[in-house]
């Protein structure tokens, strides 16, 4: 098996090399398959012969900044076109590889017809993107509502623009046999933990893959544990979140074509702090995270432990809810637990539905969710109200964790817990509590522990984790990231100039 | 890895046989109750009381009970099963009752099998009963849908502030003590009502004598610590006066000189006056002589239930098992035989701090 396998690859590789051996003639004869490509010389005594892609330039910028000044002065080598155009990366070179890549990101092609393999690549991509708009997955009242777009070099502006320093570096990485997707490494020197830096590095630069659309498939290929249901990186779309983590000595990944920006090494908790937190004060901001972090027990307990109860411990019941609850049972004619299956696909159903339908057909799905499936289901006598109540309760729990993805693994863990609860009641519901926990405790995101301010215990790290205590007591950066610089402000200095201020007041 | 997955998977196989078997809400019957009557000698008769919930919502549940005789407890629960549709369970018992006779012959022997039960609470109210507990338990009461809950509710709120504290795993307790034994409250149904007729007491598990409820009042604030609970009272010039306990505290000390042991036992309560006919509070020294009044009739009522207790050769209060703590060397057959002949000293002390808002 493993032989085979080995053999696999090495053919993979093989197959890769032949790719790189391509002739300058062999590329244009390529390129000429796709109608797209265009070659032309303006008139004979034209000196140069211009190949471009058609739908990767823009035409305007052709006429306007190619054509123009090439008609308008009698130039005849390359060297002088350099010189004489007025855009900058003007590229002379030889090198087939670099004709390719270049050609085939939106450069025109420039050759003397004196000299054909001797080639000038100018710069005329045409870029369309979108106007940037405000966060939509991430929304918040107050604080910058700016959110990433799917182009890459708007998405480094915005975090660049927020971090004026030349320390804020950014490696380039380009991925994907077939989509050579561009993907940027940020981060801050002298602030990121070194051996963060080079994991990023390492992990992106070790995918194999043909085509990278989106950051969730680095997610997916990167991560340290990919068969782990808890995502261990944060997909952001919140410029200011990632300038923010930045700051604290993490790590960016940009994905060219991506409006989400994966940062780490993350940890459990924050996957439950909304950026927003930050905006309010932090008696707020701490209530708000810990209504999230009951609202997450919530979520994945009460279904479970409604079948764990109905099935073995009648003895837990309140008694005065005894009666309401036997009443409303006792016209049902499925156990708890299919009860509870049936009810918890009813609004996986819903939402998936609501999910992939346009926003105007959308509505209707609320309406058909809430009213017929809903209030139906009850008289029909196929749901008991009680569990009605808490299942509607627990996704609406689910979706208040403000990361997408970590909501979405919150409502998928729920079914495990709801099927031991079946089998072994309580028990049952305790066991894959323990399961969960030790593989949390396992988990890591680029090698650092997965819930760490709270094992490994790291008391100075809980003041921005289940709660937030105020920003001047903000003033270490995250133990367990090791960052280069622990400090973010000097908190004496600080708590010099307060007492500075009310001595003038005085 | 291969290993660690068949190791699982061969753990599970071992395991098929330890699963625990659904008992589904709707499909069980739950007993909220259990009474049980005398019949004869060794024969007693078990009473269930089921709470019987219909299918719709809107129609109210519905209070029945089901009976059998039998010796034990246990074969009771048979052939009140064999009556009933579906499993009985009894993990929501609230209340055990016992019939006057039935408490007479020894409790101890009927609860056996509770006590053995994990699935009964410990903090379950158990009483005896004056007259049939069938009749109590059949009843249709208008002030509670179940009997069961009209019972529990009953005794849980006079608990506070009437009758002193017990429950199961209280009447457990002082009778599995030293020095101790334990008490229960009386209940009586009279027409659709139940009233608290006062404490049965137990010597052992048997039921030897009972108090009035002004008399258990006297017996909680000797017992414990309270707040609320009224005490009526007569003054000298005739007029009657409802003194209510805010907080009262008691503090029991026990010395021995010479293997005689002596007991004082040191109340201090703070009251304040509900009613007061025509009497007109404002005065300093009328407070003042309420006061005395007061601490001088609970205390002279203290001592008549004490004596009592002593005559009896039976201790609720558990002044032996305080007396344990107490003293050095302690020997409770020693203690057993001197009890009746124990000085205690009761010392009521009573503050009021409150005679109302209307002067």
């Amino acid at each position: 098996m493993k032989k085979w396998f080995d053999r696999k690859i090495k053919g993979n590789q093989k197959s890769s090399s032949d790719e790189e051996t391509v002739s300058f003639q062999g590329l244009i004869k390529k390129c000429r398959e796709s109608k797209d490509f265009i070659t032309f010389q303006q008139g004979d005594n034209f000196p140069f012969i211009i190949s471009y892609f058609k739908t990767l330039v823009n035409p305007d910028f052709v006429h306007r900044e190619v054509l123009d000044p090439i008609s308008k002065y009698p130039i005849n080598t390359l060297d002088e076109l350099k010189n004489l155009l007025p855009v900058e990366s003007i590229v002379i070179t030889k090198d087939v590889k670099q004709i390719q890549d270049k050609l085939l990101t939106g450069f025109i092609l420039i050759q003397e017809k004196k000299d054909p393999s001797m080639c000038a690549l100018v710069p005329a991509v045409a870029i369309e993107k979108r106007q940037i708009s405000i966060p939509e997955t991430e929304f918040s009242v107050v604080g910058p509502k700016e959110a990433f777009v799917e182009n890459l070099d708007i998405n480094l502006n915005m975090v660049r623009k927020r971090i004026p320093i030349p320390d804020l570096h950014i490696k380039e990485i380009i991925v994907g046999k077939l989509s050579k997707t561009r993907v940027s490494v940020m981060y801050i020197h002298g602030i990121a933990n070194e051996e963060n830096i080079k994991t990023v590095i390492q992990r992106i630069r070790d995918i194999e893959f043909d085509q990278l659309i989106d950051a969730s498939f680095i997610t997916q290929m990167m991560t340290d544990n990919q068969h782990s249901p808890f995502p261990q990186l944060i997909d952001t779309e919140r410029p200011d979140r990632v300038a923010s983590v930045l700051s604290e000595g993490k790590i960016a990944i940009f994905v060219d074509g991506s409006p989400q920006v994966l940062t780490g090494p993350t940890t459990l908790p924050e996957f439950f702090s909304a950026f927003e937190d930050y905006f309010l004060t932090w008696h707020l901001a701490s209530a708000f995270r810990i209504i999230r972090l009951g609202a997450v027990m919530f979520s994945v307990l009460s279904t479970p432990l409604y079948v764990a109860i109905l099935t073995y411990h009648y003895e837990m019941i309140p008694k005065d809810l005894l009666s309401p609850l036997i009443a409303s049972r006792s016209g049902i004619p499925f156990p708890p637990i299919l009860e509870a299956i049936i009810l918890e696909v009813t609004i996986e159903l819903l939402r998936e539905a609501g999910a992939r339908l346009p926003t105007k057909v959308g509505q209707t799905i609320g309406i058909v969710g809430g009213i017929v499936i809903g209030t139906a289901a009850v008289e029909a006598g196929l749901t008991s109200n009680v569990l009605l109540i808490i299942v509607a309760l627990a996704a609406l729990a689910s979706f208040t964790t403000p990361v997408y993805q970590m909501s979405n693994s919150i409502r998928l863990i729920r079914f495990p817990f709801i099927l031991s609860a079946q089998i072994l009641g309580m028990l049952g519901v305790m066991v894959c509590l323990g399961f969960f926990f030790s593989h949390l405790l396992k988990l890591t995101s680029l090698g650092r522990p997965y819930i760490a301010p709270i094992y490994p215990l790291r008391i100075m790290d809980l003041k921005d984790s289940l709660f937030r205590l105020p920003l001047d007591r903000q003033g270490n950066r995250p133990m367990q990231l090791r960052t280069g610089d622990p400090n973010r402000f000097n908190s004496k200095r600080a708590e010099l100039k307060r007492k500075a201020k009310v001595d003038i007041e005085d | 890895m291969g290993i660690k997955w068949s190791l699982i998977f061969i753990l599970f196989l071992f395991t098929t046989g330890c699963y625990t078997k659904p008992r589904v809400l709707e499909d069980i019957q739950l007993i909220t109750a259990i009474g049980y009557d005398y019949v004869s000698k060794d024969k007693i008769k078990g009473i269930a009381n089921i709470p019987i919930t219909p299918l719709a919502e809107d129609i109210p549940p519905k209070n029945e009970v089901i009976s059998g005789e039998g010796h034990t407890s246990k074969n009771i629960r048979q052939i009140l099963q064999a009556k009933s549709p579906r499993p009985l369970l009894s993990g929501r018992t609230e209340v055990v009752l016992f019939n006057k006779k039935v408490a007479q012959q020894g409790v101890i022997e009927v609860i056996d099998g509770l006590e053995r039960d994990p699935s009964i609470g410990r903090d379950i109210y158990l009483g005896v009963v004056n007259g049939n507990v069938e009749e109590m338990l059949k009843e249709q009461y208008s002030v509670s849908e179940f009997s069961s809950k009209y019972i529990s509710e009953l005794l849980k709120q006079n608990m506070d502030k009437n009758i002193p504290k017990t429950n199961f795993h209280h009447f457990l307790y002082y009778f599995y003590g030293k020095g101790m034994d334990p008490y229960m409250p009386i209940l009586q149904k009279k027409e659709k009502f139940i009233n608290i007729k006062g404490i049965a007491l137990f010597k052992e598990d048997k039921f030897v004598d009972s108090i009035s409820l002004k008399q258990s009042f006297i017996m909680k604030m000797l017992s414990e610590g309270f707040q609320d609970g009224t005490y009526e009272t007569k003054l000298p010039d005739g007029k009657f006066v409802t003194v209510q306990n805010m907080a009262s505290k008691v503090k029991y000390t026990i010395l021995e000189n010479n293997g005689n042991p002596r007991i004082n036992i040191y109340i201090r309560i703070n009251g304040k006056v509900n009613e007061a006919q025509r009497i007109s509070t404002i005065e300093g020294n009328v407070i003042n002589m309420i006061e005395n009044h007061v601490s001088s009739s609970l205390t002279k009522e203290g001592k008549i239930l004490l004596e009592h207790f002593q005559n009896l050769q039976i201790d609720p209060l558990g002044l032996g098992h305080k007396a344990s703590n107490q003293i050095r060397h302690f020997d409770i057959k020693e203690w057993e035989d001197k009890y009746q002949q124990i000085p205690i000293h009761v010392k009521i002390r009573v503050k009021i701090s409150n005679t109302g808002i209307i002067d």
